[in-house]
């Protein structure tokens, strides 16, 4: 099966290089331009700060990666970012990390660990949505803050 | 018409077949490596799924943990297959497939040295990479189809192509810039690296990053094309192997490093033994070293009792002294990195002769 003809080898290539030449093309629509041979894309990286907003609106910021909050019964319950969001995601809050992939693939893996942390916090009935402000820096420049909010999923 | 001659020429194109064996083995260690990794990773951090991931794939087709087990599983399996040669080549299309599934799944989890490991075992398995160092059976000197090994080529200069390209659109790449913050942030490691201190400060200025970045752009272009010519892929291969290198020392970069070295030895000519070393056992002693440094085969020793120390190259040219020293160093991988410095004085001494 894997010795080809003529023939086989023929369409073999074109189907193997047509679909990198439609990964290279598509990378751009990306955010990671994951799949285009984009090697060592940016030197960035990103601070991201994030809040609960509580009843009222009110924003409390999470420290040192932590946070603490009641269920629905009462219980107290502790949190914290690092172990729910991982590495090469955001998993540390208020210092800056790396985005080998790019600003726009690291604000991308942020949004997504923000809903991803609203959806499995169950325990956590006291956060209405989480907030995340994240300062980005690309090849040195500081570039403007991007805001983004995650609804709680209680 | 020439273009149509020339992809007859690669698609219909036979040889020996041992160099394909030695990158299979070769990525077989890497595909190893890869299952330990992710085997590491799944006992530190536990199941991936049970924390935040980014899948590609709608949730449902990712496996859960008790799947992913398995996947593991079928990693460290595919890997020992492709290492000992037996169900080599099928083994290669099922690791491909795996790491593909796996970085589709978790987009956390794409590297590109994943993405080319998936490319390179996809083309490898298509060759017959499995005629030698396969366990329990003898080796099969026969020849067979390389349009594989070609295919693999021209995914080294796609790669070159879209990397470069990529490179050379974007103004912050092009002017220096991003090489400039990545020496920033890498210099702690360079310098770990035993890179000068007063070198890792001039790449950390504007020009050093302009130039940098420029010679970036410019040594992968030129790969690209000076691979596939026979009068500049030797030294092409030289100038890839010292750019890959030096990647690997002001980078993290390591694993794919190795990837390229390998699949560059798919641009060297597939014909064992077909240069001759003439010597005398009793005055050329070295000669044992040739013999035990010749991982690639390049060369057939023939002893002979007050023979003179010759080189016939394959093109049947005899060289000496220094010529031969070239045509020596030029063809060992442990000692490849020193060709161009012995070929230049070879060439000045040639020339003095005359």
């Amino acid at each position: 099966m894997l010795d080809l003809g003529a023939r086989g080898r023929a369409l073999f290539c074109v189907l193997f290089f047509g679909s990198e030449a439609v990964l290279v093309a598509t990378a751009g629509m990306r955010s990671d331009r994951s799949y285009g041979f984009r090697m060592f894309p940016e030197a960035s990286t990103i601070v991201v700060h994030v809040s609960r907003r509580l009843d009222g609106g009110r924003l409390v910021p999470i420290e040192g990666g932590r946070w603490q909050a009641h269920d629905c019964s009462g219980g107290v319950h502790s949190f914290r970012w690092g172990e729910m969001v991982r590495y090469p995601a955001p998993a540390q809050l208020d210092v800056p990390v790396g985005a080998p992939y790019g600003v726009e693939s690291e604000v991308h893996r942020t949004r997504d660990a923000l809903e991803w942390v609203a959806a499995h916090t169950p325990d956590d009935c006291e956060t209405r949505a989480l907030v995340a402000r994240i300062e980005p820096r690309k090849n040195g420049r500081v570039l403007e803050p991007i805001d983004a909010e995650a609804a709680h999923a209680h | 018409m020439r273009i149509e001659e020339t992809l007859r020429r690669l698609r219909d194109q036979t040889g020996d077949t041992f160099l394909l064996a030695v990158v299979r083995a070769g990525f077989g260690l890497l595909l190893l490596n890869e299952a330990w990794l992710a085997t590491q990773q799944y006992s530190d951090a536990g199941y991936f799924g049970a924390h935040f991931h980014q899948p590609f794939l709608p949730e449902g087709l990712v496996p859960s943990a008790g799947v992913y087990q398995a996947v593991l599983a079928a990693q460290w399996g595919a890997a020992v297959l492709v290492l000992a040669g037996r169900g080599a080549r099928p083994a290669l299309l099922v690791a491909a497939g795996l790491l593909v599934y796996t970085m589709l799944c978790d987009r956390l989890w794409f590297h590109h040295y994943r993405h080319t490991m998936a490319a390179f075992s996809t083309l490898l398995a298509f060759a017959p990479c499995d005629r030698h160092f396969v366990l329990g059976r003898a080796a099969n000197d026969t020849a067979g189809p390389l349009w594989a090994r070609n295919a693999i080529k021209a995914q080294v200069s796609v790669m070159y192509l879209a990397s470069a390209g990529s490179k050379l659109f974007d103004p912050e790449w092009r002017g220096g810039l991003m090489m400039l913050g990545m020496v920033k942030g890498l210099s702690q490691l360079m310098l770990r690296n035993h890179l000068p201190a007063s070198l890792v400060a001039a790449m950390q200025t504007p020009l050093g990053g302009s130039l940098l970045a420029k010679g970036a752009i410019g040594t992968e272009l030129t790969l690209a094309f000076a691979l596939w010519w026979p009068k500049t892929r030797k030294l092409a291969i030289w100038v890839g192997l010292v750019f890959h290198l030096v990647i690997s020392q002001i980078t993290p970069v390591r694993l794919f490093t190795i990837e390229m070295l390998l699949v560059y030895l798919m641009f060297a000519t597939p014909d064992t033994g077909a240069r001759v070393v003439r010597y005398d056992p009793g005055r050329h002693s070295f000669a044992t070293v040739i013999e035990s440094l010749d991982w690639l085969r390049r060369f057939r020793l023939a002893p002979s009792a007050g023979a003179a120390f010759v080189v016939v190259d394959r093109d049947g040219e005899e060289r000496r002294g220094l010529g031969a020293l070239a045509s020596v160093v030029g063809a060992l991988p442990a000692l490849f990195v020193a060709w161009p410095f012995v070929a230049t004085l070879a060439a000045v001494a040639s020339r003095r002769r005359r």
